[in-house]
């Protein structure tokens, strides 16, 4: 009779079913597969390597008795090689100057003051002192790795140097519009917060605003102006990752044997 | 009598789709596994990326270190570095595979090198006390059984 359950149809039903679960099967166990293959990306990856090789780099660590210490640094080789700023860079005028303007020669380093860094890439590198980092003096080490041999192929021809002179021409010296926009670089803010509190909490949103600069400090239209103007730079890439907006945690070791908490963030300016 | 060999044939039908399912199913799993894993060690891509890894990471260690990577044994690869950009060229024998150029990054001062046929790679980083400088040297060999 049309409608009885038959020994047919059971089977028919489980044929059915038995299909859909394989099928389901399947689907999950490709997705696992393809899952397991992480499409990193590139630069990123080239971000964290090239942070993990310079505080291990012999002309900033920490050297005693012929061991060189990873991860500890020495003050007065950052001293030599970096430009120190005692106020965290909080200065507008000390960052159009220090960190953009191309002709200032402090804290530009070309392979020759150290030998690492990409080709295409400009590094731009902050140590924080947290032990001397505070409402009244927040001591900070920068320097800009230029992708050259010598400061003396960082002339007004190169790409690079046309790039930054015509930020620093740009540069309004607006600290309100990027310290407004500091609540995206919350990541800093809250890891750099969470050791010192409130002031913490701001120095990490202003250190945040340091590698910000270029999506904080200048519009989109501005930069694409600038990479026209450099002639070589195309499809600036700037880094997101942990390297820019957290850091790598470091000891700073000072001469009469002192060490302090400190932290270095790297920001990552790449090109084709 | 007609509906008792149907019933029959469905049912060899039944029991050799169920059987081959189940051998399929243990078979491509297993077949898409090996291929993937293949194409993971051996493509050109994840070589040079993970050389370019490897290359890099030598510079974390403060003194001393020396790196050996050998991705497969079954394919070789014509491997170059100019101006700290790594060229990794896998030597498929398949003629559609052969121009699977991939290319990477690396930081650290290793002087510019160029190698054929190649499927072992050897990275060294030693600190030189005279220079006062990380000296980086790269060679390449081909696996010989």
């Amino acid at each position: 009779m049309k409608g009885d359950i038959t020994f047919f149809t059971v089977v028919e039903g489980l044929l059915v079913v038995g299909i859909v679960a394989y099928l389901v099967y399947l689907t999950v166990y490709a997705r696992m597969i393809v899952q397991t293959i992480v499409e990193e990306e590139n630069r990123e990856r080239n971000a964290l390597n090239f942070a993990n090789a310079l505080i291990s780099h012999e002309k900033i660590v920490y050297e005693k008795e012929g061991v060189r210490y990873r991860g500890i640094l020495n003050a007065s080789k950052l001293d030599k090689l970096f430009h120190k700023s005692n106020d965290g860079l909080r200065n507008p005028e000390e960052f159009k100057n220090v960190i953009l303007n191309p002709l200032h020669k402090s804290g530009k380093l070309s392979r020759e003051q150290i030998d690492l860094g990409y080709s295409q890439t400009v590094n731009i590198i902050h140590i924080i002192d947290f032990d001397r980092c505070n409402e009244r003096e927040c001591v900070v080490w920068s320097g800009v790795i230029l992708p050259v041999n010598t400061l003396n192929d960082y002339t007004q021809d190169h790409p690079v140097y046309k790039f930054f002179d015509c930020l620093t021409r740009s540069f309004d010296g607006n600290w309100l519009r990027p310290t407004a926009t500091c609540a995206g670089f919350a990541a800093t803010g809250g890891v750099i917060g969470s050791l010192g509190g409130p002031i913490g909490a701001l120095i990490g949103a202003g250190a945040g605003c340091l590698f910000g600069f270029l999506s904080n400090l200048f519009s989109i239209a501005e930069v694409q102006v600038c990479m026209d103007r450099s002639g070589d730079i195309k499809n600036l890439y700037i880094s997101e990752t942990i390297t820019k907006r957290q850091g790598l945690p470091v000891n700073i070791i000072y001469d009469d044997g002192t060490i302090h908490k400190g932290r270095v963030i790297v920001g990552f300016i790449a090109w084709l | 009598m007609k509906g008792q060999i149907f019933i029959k044939w469905f049912l060899a039908i039944f029991i050799i789709s169920i059987l081959t399912l189940l051998i399929l199913s243990t078979i491509f799993p297993r077949l898409f596994e090996l291929i993937i894993e293949f194409l993971s060690q051996a493509s050109s891509d994840v070589v040079a990326s993970q050389l370019s890894a490897l290359i890099s990471t030598s510079g974390s260690a403060t003194s001393y270190i020396e790196i050996e990577y050998s991705p497969t044994k079954d394919i070789t690869y014509d491997v170059s570095s100019v101006n700290r950009r790594l060229t990794v060229i896998p030597r498929y024998e398949m003629s559609f595979l052969k121009n699977l150029k991939a290319e990477r990054l690396y930081p650290v001062n290793l002087t510019d090198f160029e190698y054929k046929n190649v499927n072992i790679f050897k990275i060294k980083k030693e600190f030189d006390e005279k220079s006062m400088r990380s000296v980086y040297t790269f060679s390449a060999t081909k696996w010989s059984e």
